[in-house]
């Protein structure tokens, strides 16, 4: 598998909603390329559009300007879109305690997507495959039967990434899937996806406001900001030389687990994040910026790179600052 | 420091609390002691099911069915309240010491303004009212720092942001000026820009009136930056307890090393993470030896069949394991 194919791709993408007569841009004009055998990570805070990108990227919401591409095949639209992706790109939910349907055993859940794409496997063998996921996450085959409420949070998320391999996806789109996991139970989770993108050459686009657990798991990382991106970029080359002023906040915000490192408070972000019902003007982080200028507030700038080629920022005052 | 001469702001000893249901009873938490000093911040660590909130609960006199304290004393600033009756108890919520909890938006009476709730607490406590309780109440949402102080005041919790909210709480906590403040996981549900401003102001709050905190968190990135000292709870009861850089620099615990093991870091990238196998026992099942033995890397015969006490493995460095000598060394 080669790591420049491109497995899925969104090309200025946009998802707009409306409320009591006002317009919300959830998603604005965002570029996206992911490569086979990859993670792309995708970081902001609430309300950034991070989750409303995810959902388009695995078909459970259309974008109103822009397309989604599958190994470059634009993303059917309508109802037929859905059955389509899903057999390419997977979900992992954040809360294993809503996704999974309490009704149903746990062998149940993981079998359904056969029963819904009737033509991947053939009846007989479906119990064995699903008991082959089960073992596959690191679950007792014999535990097919139980109900999720009788699994810890752990084991439910477990159920819920066999339940996204069983198709075989080429691309796992994770929704902060260890945010509700105590530390310990997180580190489990995570070295499971980790294992299984390298045994089976998965992609995956993981979601997350937790900048460590991002750090640890992805190759590349863009991180947002109400609805844009504002940098995107190798993973490392992100933390070690943020550039965006929003980049350097968040990074800086996170307590270091090391008390002979002192955090730097000087740098701490101010105010909160704005309403995405009053988007403001030009650069939309202006408003809490430390190094804005007057003329931030007019244009939106454009995502670019600087100083390395897939290394881009959408910062005037930073990228004007080097050329002058 | 002199703390030792003045009495500590929160004392608690060998604190008991059980959960009787038709079946089972199950120990809460078991033996816990801890104190904290006037100014201090002593960080109550673990995870979910480890005791933390039921011991700040049973901290603030909150225990109730099916749940109670079968042991220990609770001192805050030298006097004893562990067999306060509920209206003593009531007297002293919030003027003493006040909680701060993680969800604010539940925390916080929604059908009254924000303004309302802070103005009864001090007709209550203070019989100040009207204007004079009204502009006391203004100069705490300034000292919080909430912007338009006196137009938020006539808001109501939903119209506030989750920082707003958390800090409209933090204002309604410190308000009779508590000796001692108990927050829990105070910024978990915020954004990481937030969540630092957030602790910004819990510091500097607690360094002008000098008020013992007790925050309890599972971030370990919360406890290195903002805690003196640290004490970890596992299943119920205080594993390991010592000031803050000692816990990093040499922890003394299996269950303290595991867990540093466990988390990422955001200042470098460290491949696979160490995982802690299995997961904590339930409650009422905890067996005879250390509840963390069966995942413990260092556990032998003597874990599973008697429960560690707690030592005093360096000066002020409390852990309860048998095997603290190699569990310090293994950790270097």
């Amino acid at each position: 598998m080669s790591r420049n194919e491109i497995a899925l791709s969104a090309e200025a993408v946009s998802k707009r909603y409306r409320t009591r007569g006002k317009s919300l841009t959830a998603v604005d004009n965002v570029d996206l390329t992911l490569r086979s055998g990859e993670t792309l990570g995708i970081v902001g805070e609430s309300g950034c559009g991070k989750s409303t990108l995810a959902k388009m990227l695995v078909g459970l919401e259309s974008p109103d300007d822009g397309e989604v591409r599958i190994e470059g095949k634009t993303m059917a639209r309508g109802v037929r879109r859905f059955m389509a992706t899903s057999r390419k790109v997977q979900m992992v939910f954040q809360d294993p305690y809503t996704s999974l349907d309490p009704r149903l055993t746990a062998g149940q859940i993981v079998r359904e997507p056969f029963e819904i794409h009737r033509g991947v496997l053939p009846k007989a063998q479906r119990e064995k495959r699903v008991a082959e996921l089960f073992e596959r996450v690191g679950l007792s085959p014999d535990h097919r039967n139980r109900y999720p409420a009788e699994f810890s949070g752990g084991q439910r998320q477990r159920i819920g990434i066999a339940r996204a391999l069983a198709l075989q996806p080429k691309v796992i789109v994770c929704d902060e899937p260890v945010a509700a996991l105590d530390v310990s139970v997180q580190a489990q989770v995570i070295n499971l996806l980790a294992e299984l993108q390298r045994d089976l050459g998965i992609s995956y686009v993981f979601i997350a406001h937790d900048l460590s657990v991002m750090r640890q798991i992805a190759n590349r990382i863009a991180v947002m900001y109400l609805g844009s991106i504002v940098e995107s970029g190798p993973v490392d080359r992100v933390f070690d030389y943020p550039l965006h002023p929003y980049t350097q906040g968040l990074i800086d915000a996170v307590p270091v687990p090391d008390p002979e490192k002192a955090a730097d408070r000087s740098s701490t972000l101010l105010g909160d994040v704005p309403s995405p019902l009053r988007l403001p003007s030009g650069c939309r982080f202006h408003t809490r910026c430390p190094i804005a200028e007057p003329s931030c507030s007019e244009q939106i700038p454009q995502l670019v790179p600087h100083r390395h080629e897939e290394h881009l920022v959408a910062c005037e005052v930073v990228t004007g600052a080097t050329s002058n | 420091m002199t703390i030792e001469k003045m009495p500590l702001a929160l004392e608690v000893d060998r604190l008991s609390v059980e959960f009787q249901t038709e079946d089972v009873t199950a120990k809460a938490i078991d033996d816990v002691s801890f104190s904290v000093g006037k100014g201090e911040t002593l960080a109550l660590v673990g995870e979910s099911g480890s005791g933390k909130s039921v011991t700040a609960r049973a901290v603030m006199g909150l225990v109730g069915d099916p749940g109670r304290v079968t042991n220990g004393t609770i001192r805050i600033g030298g006097d004893d309240v562990s067999r306060y009756s509920p209206r003593q108890w009531r007297a002293i919520r919030g003027a003493r010491i006040a909680m701060v909890f993680q969800d604010s938006l539940s925390a916080l009476n929604p059908v009254f303004t924000v303004g309302q709730q802070l103005v009864e607490s001090f007709r209550v406590h203070k019989g100040i009212r009207g204007s004079a309780a009204r502009k006391r109440a203004i100069e705490l949402l300034e000292l919080v720092r909430i912007p338009d102080a006196e137009q938020r005041f006539h808001q109501y919790p939903h119209e506030f942001s989750g920082g707003m909210r958390q800090r409209a709480m933090i204002a309604m906590s410190i308000a009779l000026e508590p000796e001692v403040l108990i927050a829990d996981e105070p910024t978990t549900a915020l954004d990481v820009t937030v969540q630092a401003q957030i602790l910004d102001l819990l510091a500097d709050l607690q360094r002008e009136r000098q008020m013992g905190l007790v925050l309890i968190t599972h971030d370990l990135g919360i406890v290195a930056q903002r805690a003196d000292r640290v004490a970890v709870m596992y299943s119920g009861r205080i594993v390991e307890e010592t000031v803050t850089r000692k816990l990093f620099g040499s922890p003394s615990h299996g269950y303290t090393t595991a867990l540093l093991g466990a988390i990422p870091r955001i200042d470098t990238s460290i491949g696979a993470l160490t995982t802690i196998p299995g997961r904590p026992p339930q409650l009422g099942r905890q067996g005879r030896g250390c509840s963390f033995a069966p995942r413990c890397e260092f556990a032998v015969a003597a874990c599973r069949d008697e429960i560690p006490e707690p030592i005093e493995v360096d000066r002020g460095h409390i852990a309860a394991c048998h095997e603290w000598e190699r569990v310090r060394d293994e950790s270097k």
